[in-house]
């Protein structure tokens, strides 16, 4: 098992990020989301992040060294919502 | 009393998931309807699902009208920003009310009148996915919808903007229902709301010396609400409490005033109020639960308590028709009340609308 700790960079006032892992975690951070996952399984991670319409977000995780890789960087739709899946491997 | 101009302002006429009188949807145009009806104005939600890419969503408008005992006429206006912040305005006044029809509904004195109400909530979005194997199998699905179309520019990533696209290009509701499911399934929707309301009214007594007077009254409420709304089933609960300060005839004043008809023997007579409306003070609590049974179809009761008085009215209001657009809706709602055990059917239609 390794720490991998999830972040998204942005001016959004809210955001979460869940992992399938059987039973689910679901993480609200201030700061970052932090699961400890098996390595070289593959995950699916799910997030919903809110925010004003333009605000860029960059969403990552970290790998086993505790470098950032993005998952997703884009920008907020005028809805002000944003959410989607990505799948990935520790 | 005296009725002219009949513009009332009353109840918040909201979607289902986040109103506090009515549970008509007010459906966005450009979404599907059973998305937009089921996360009303979750901020953000319904044009992220829908139409991530096109623009938030318009201010929202909606005019009612009531036909029976008591008839009214209601505007709302409504926004939602993305920092969760809803606001909403509403205009009503009673067209045709018997006498004190208007309070059966909702025990809400100050829809006797002509009325405005000002209500701001902060929205809070839970966004639980139902699991993780409907989210992979909602993204297939929408691709392979797409992939049948043969279309150019695909967003190649499971997420809003892939979902938005797709409803723009025709997929098909059963398809875009599970990424609602599959995103939405376990989110909650929460609100927290101040309100406060003013309504004004003319009455008639006769003074001291029987002459004719009449005055205009003010009545203000303001409350409190608090509600939390599960996005995929549907359904509302909404609790309230408010602080009344509302006039009413003083019906114990009610007397029959006689004056002789010159030359004759006879009386002409007829019911006056032989004091100014009197002051009531009151407190009124409400818990309301609501359930969008299908895109046309939804059901509320509304119960609600007077601690002055200790009476409780229920109404229930049934929605079960729409146009095609379901730009247009109406129902019937029943009203009863445990003091008179009076009870009165009301119909009515709304039709929602864009302010953008």
């Amino acid at each position: 098992m390794i720490a991998v700790e999830f972040k998204v960079s942005t001016k959004a006032a809210r955001w979460w990020v869940a992992i399938e892992d059987g039973d689910y975690d679901f993480q609200k951070p201030a700061t970052a989301a932090r699961f400890e996952l098996q390595e070289g399984q593959p995950y699916l991670v799910v997030y919903y992040v809110v925010g004003n319409d333009g605000d860029a977000f960059l969403l990552t995780r970290t790998d086993a060294t505790g470098k950032d890789i993005a998952l997703a960087d884009r920008v907020l739709g005028q809805s002000g919502l944003a959410y989607g899946q990505q799948e990935f491997t520790p | 009393m005296k009725r002219s101009v009949c513009l009332w302002f009353g109840l918040a006429t909201m979607a289902i998931l986040s109103g506090e009188s009515s549970v008509c949807a007010q459906v966005v145009p450009e979404l599907p309807p059973e998305i937009a009806a089921k996360l009303g104005q979750m901020p953000g939600v319904t044009a992220a699902v829908g139409d991530a890419e096109s623009g938030l969503t318009p201010p929202q408008g909606e005019a009612q009208i009531t036909f029976g005992p008591d008839s009214r006429a209601v505007l709302s206006l409504s926004d939602t920003f993305s920092n969760g912040l809803q606001w909403q305005v509403v205009f009503s006044s009673p067209l045709a009310s018997e006498n004190g029809a208007v309070e059966l509904q909702t025990l809400d004195r100050l829809a006797a009148g002509t009325k405005a109400q000002f209500g701001l909530d902060y929205v809070l979005l839970d966004p639980k996915p139902g699991s993780f194997a409907d989210l992979t199998e909602a993204c297939k699905s929408v691709k392979a919808a797409l992939a049948d179309k043969k279309l150019e520019d695909v967003p190649s990533h499971c997420d809003d903007r892939l979902y938005g696209f797709a409803y723009r290009h025709g997929v098909s509701r059963d398809v875009l229902k599970r990424v609602t499911a599959a995103y939405f399934g376990n989110a909650y929707l929460k609100k927290l709301g101040v309100d406060v309301a003013a309504s004004y009214d003319d009455y008639d007594f006769l003074d001291e010396t029987l002459a004719k007077s009449s005055g205009r009254r003010t009545s203000a409420e303001a409350g409190i609400r608090a509600s939390i709304s599960r996005v995929i089933d549907s359904w509302s609960l909404i609790a309230s409490l408010k602080r009344q300060r509302a006039y009413r005839n003083d019906e114990s004043s009610l007397s029959q005033i006689c004056v002789p008809i010159d030359g004759t023997a006879a009386s002409r007579c007829a019911e006056a109020y032989l004091a100014p409306p009197r002051r009531i003070d009151d407190t009124v609590s409400s818990l309301e639960w609501r359930w969008q049974r299908t895109d046309d179809v939804a059901i509320a009761i509304h119960a609600s308590y007077s601690q002055k008085d200790h009476v409780t009215g229920v109404s229930i209001p049934l929605y079960f028709f729409s146009n095609a657009a379901r730009t247009l809706r109406g129902g019937v709602k029943f009203n009863w009340r445990n003091d008179t055990h009076d009870t009165q059917t009301v119909f009515f239609v709304s039709s929602g609308f864009d302010l953008l």
